[in-house]
């Protein structure tokens, strides 16, 4: 096993990662930027250094300045935690070539598969079936515009070295395309720095099934059975849990398979997600993230299976010592993102000092933040603040305990997508498993309710009181000193 | 004590008085006992009214009081009766003739959607606006006219920065 990792990331999943270096023994290295300064996981870690000002380009996606830190202070691995420079295959082999184990996949599985036009081809080579699809640059050519046309409107544009659901739009016909383009164009460059995409059939009301695989570099390639994804917003998940209430025991097994197919036939190493785009018990390959995922923990939760720690055994290159017939799935376990969003604005970004972070806590309940009462949410990074993990029996008790940790869920300072949750938590649609990735779109409307605002007007008018109540109290104590008898100021002085 | 407070666009009245030694609230025709112990520095706070135990998120600041239940930021401003009503007179003069719409995070200005002198819609989106690795879509906080657009494209934008004036529609 390593002595030394270097983390390059930040907020949660840093803390994650510090906490399997932790458990393994491992002395952990954190990197910062300005904005960062403060935050838990710079605390946290063995060790941490500055990186550099708070843009994203000059600290976490600065490729040579994390490798000469990590050469520099002794670290003989990289862990890149997911985003950033997660799915970088440059940075993975820039990491090779400077003597430093990436941990995740080599450059080249990265190259192959984290390119979704080279996934789409590794899928088709394994059997997996894939939604039709065409490559395309950032403008709109005649032979990709007639290609498009070929697989039929509406489609869906995305990134091709995209992940995170950043820079993906659905077009509905020729014009559109024309337009959203370059915009998308303008987003993957921003976001994963390589401006190539890839249009594909839209499917209206699909269900987004991810599974999760683990494989070492000795042939041995496992599944921890599958994720539901399908809540999200613009893209964005907001829920997932496992196992999926949309699969039947048959289906799971053989979606599973398939994904392992798919990491053996690219000869994947390390940790990484198959995602599947499931539309009437047919699913479709989409893409692999080769990298862990910001949902990994309801794995963890239903497997018992610590999936940071297997990264780090199998990127020293140890051997898996797990076999599949030992991954099973014990109870439900629900992921809810706590995102520093505001619900009641079409939620944008609600950035600023965070008064009060009290996380609930109990049985069941895991919470992974990434910030403290004190900490400041900046523009520079994403909004996620934590997450809270429930884990239970079955789905309904996890439904249960889900709602009322969300309801002892209490920030104070920015608005988060809490209530978004506690408001999903009692649909019947979701009570039911009866959703597919539209689905919060189509019931924003009763998932952003504001029903409690009369009490909120007498608890504020309450606080009101009170904080009057004591500069009153403090005023007339100031008074009464000011003509205190026995205070040798007030006795008049004796001539 | 008579305090009038506005919560999302309602106003509530709400009454605090002592009876027997105990503190009660008077709204919307209901009296009901109130206990609270939290120290008043904690953000985080419980009161027991008639009974219910409520565990709510609290902060007062310059621009009101922030009272967070069930993870919902309501924004509220809490003014004593006398003074409401003395606003209320004021406000009643000078009417409310302009809105600046200000970015609500520091971005960057991707499209300006509207023109100078455009009658927009509430919630017509107005520019987008690039930050946290998202176009955000900027829409109008009200029925107005645009009179005037003080962005460009690739304008880089601090918080709170005026983007765009609204005024009155003629007429409304």
């Amino acid at each position: 096993m390593f002595k030394r990792v270097l983390i390059a990331n930040r907020g949660e999943i840093a803390l994650r990662v510090i906490r399997a270096c932790r458990k393994l023994g491992v002395h952990s290295i954190a990197v910062f930027s300005d904005a960062d300064s403060h935050l838990p996981f710079v605390r946290a870690a063995d060790e941490a250094h500055y990186l550099g000002p708070s843009t994203a380009a000059d600290s976490y996606l600065n490729m040579q300045r994390i490798v000469d830190l990590a050469r520099e202070h002794g670290a003989e691995a990289i862990h890149p935690g997911y985003g950033f420079l997660a799915e970088n295959p440059a940075f993975a082999k820039l990491c090779e070539d400077s003597g430093v184990v990436f941990i995740g996949p080599d450059s080249g599985a990265i190259d192959r598969l984290g390119d979704k036009r080279h996934a789409k081809e590794v899928a088709e080579k394994a059997g997996v079936p894939v939604t039709p699809w065409v490559k395309c640059a950032g403008e709109l050519d005649d032979a990709t515009l007639k290609a498009v046309e070929a697989i039929g409107f509406p489609v869906m544009i995305k990134p091709a070295a995209g992940g995170g659901g950043k820079g993906m739009h659905k077009a509905d016909n020729a014009a559109a395309l024309k337009t959203l383009i370059p915009k998308a164009a303008r987003e993957a460059k921003a976001s994963f720095g390589d401006d190539a995409l890839l249009v594909e059939k839209f499917l209206p009301n699909p269900r987004h099934i991810e599974v999760q695989l683990l494989a070492d570099k000795h042939g041995t390639a496992l599944h921890l059975y599958e994720r539901e994804c399908s809540l999200q917003r613009r893209h964005q998940k907001l829920l997932e849990e496992t196992p999926s209430p949309s699969l039947t025991p048959e289906q799971r097994e053989r979606i599973c398979a398939d994904a392992v197919r798919i990491a053996q036939t690219a000869h994947y190493t390390n940790a990484g997600t198959c995602e599947f785009l499931v539309d009437g018990g047919k699913w479709y390959f989409c893409e692999v993230n080769t990298r862990l995922q910001v949902e990994h923990p309801v794995t963890e939760q239903v497997t018992g299976v610590d999936l940071v720690e297997w990264q780090l055994r199998i990127a020293a290159g140890e051997k898996l010592t797990l076999q599949q017939k030992d991954v099973t799935q014990n109870g439900h376990a629900i992921e809810l993102r706590i995102n520093s969003e505001d619900p009641y604005a079409d939620f944008m970004p609600s950035l600023g000092y965070i008064e009060a972070f009290e996380p609930p806590q109990g049985d069941g309940i895991r919470v992974d933040a990434g910030y403290a009462a004190g900490d400041s949410v900046t523009q520079f990074y994403d909004s996620l603040i934590a997450k809270l993990i429930v884990h239970a029996a079955d789905r309904g008790a996890a439904i249960e305990l889900a709602s009322r940790a969300l309801r002892d869920f209490i920030v104070v300072g920015v608005a988060t997508t809490i209530p978004l949750h506690i408001a999903l938590m009692d649909q019947l649609d979701f009570k039911g498993g009866d959703f597919d990735i539209h689905w919060v779109e189509r019931h924003l409307t009763e998932l952003t309710r504001r029903e409690r605002a009369a009490e909120a007007a007498v608890l504020a008018a309450l606080m009101e009181y009170r904080r009057l109540q004591k500069v009153r109290d403090a005023q007339s104590k100031a008074g009464e000193i000011a003509f205190d008898p026995w205070s040798s100021s007030s006795l008049p002085r004796l001539k | 004590m008579e305090y009038e407070i506005e919560v999302d666009g309602q106003k509530h009245h709400v009454r605090f008085f002592e009876r027997d030694g105990l503190l009660h609230v008077e709204h919307a025709g209901g009296v009901f006992p109130v206990r609270t112990e939290t120290p008043l520095r904690s953000k985080v706070q419980r009161a027991q009214i008639n009974g219910g135990v409520q565990r709510f998120g609290y902060h007062h600041g310059k621009e009101g009081t922030d009272i967070v239940l069930d993870g919902v930021t309501y924004s509220a401003t809490v003014r004593e009766l006398e003074h409401a009503r003395l606003a209320a007179v004021a406000t009643r003069r000078t009417g409310l003739v302009k809105v600046d719409v200000k970015a609500p995070m520091p971005g960057m200005v991707v499209a300006v959607h509207v023109q100078q002198g455009q009658q927009v819609k509430k919630n017509e989106s107005l520019l987008s606006l690039h930050a946290m690795k998202l176009e955000n879509d900027i829409r109008s906080p009200r029925e107005g006219v645009v009179t005037e657009i003080a962005v460009k494209a690739g304008d880089v934008l601090e918080k709170g920065a005026v983007m765009i004036r609204l005024g009155p529609v003629e007429g409304a």
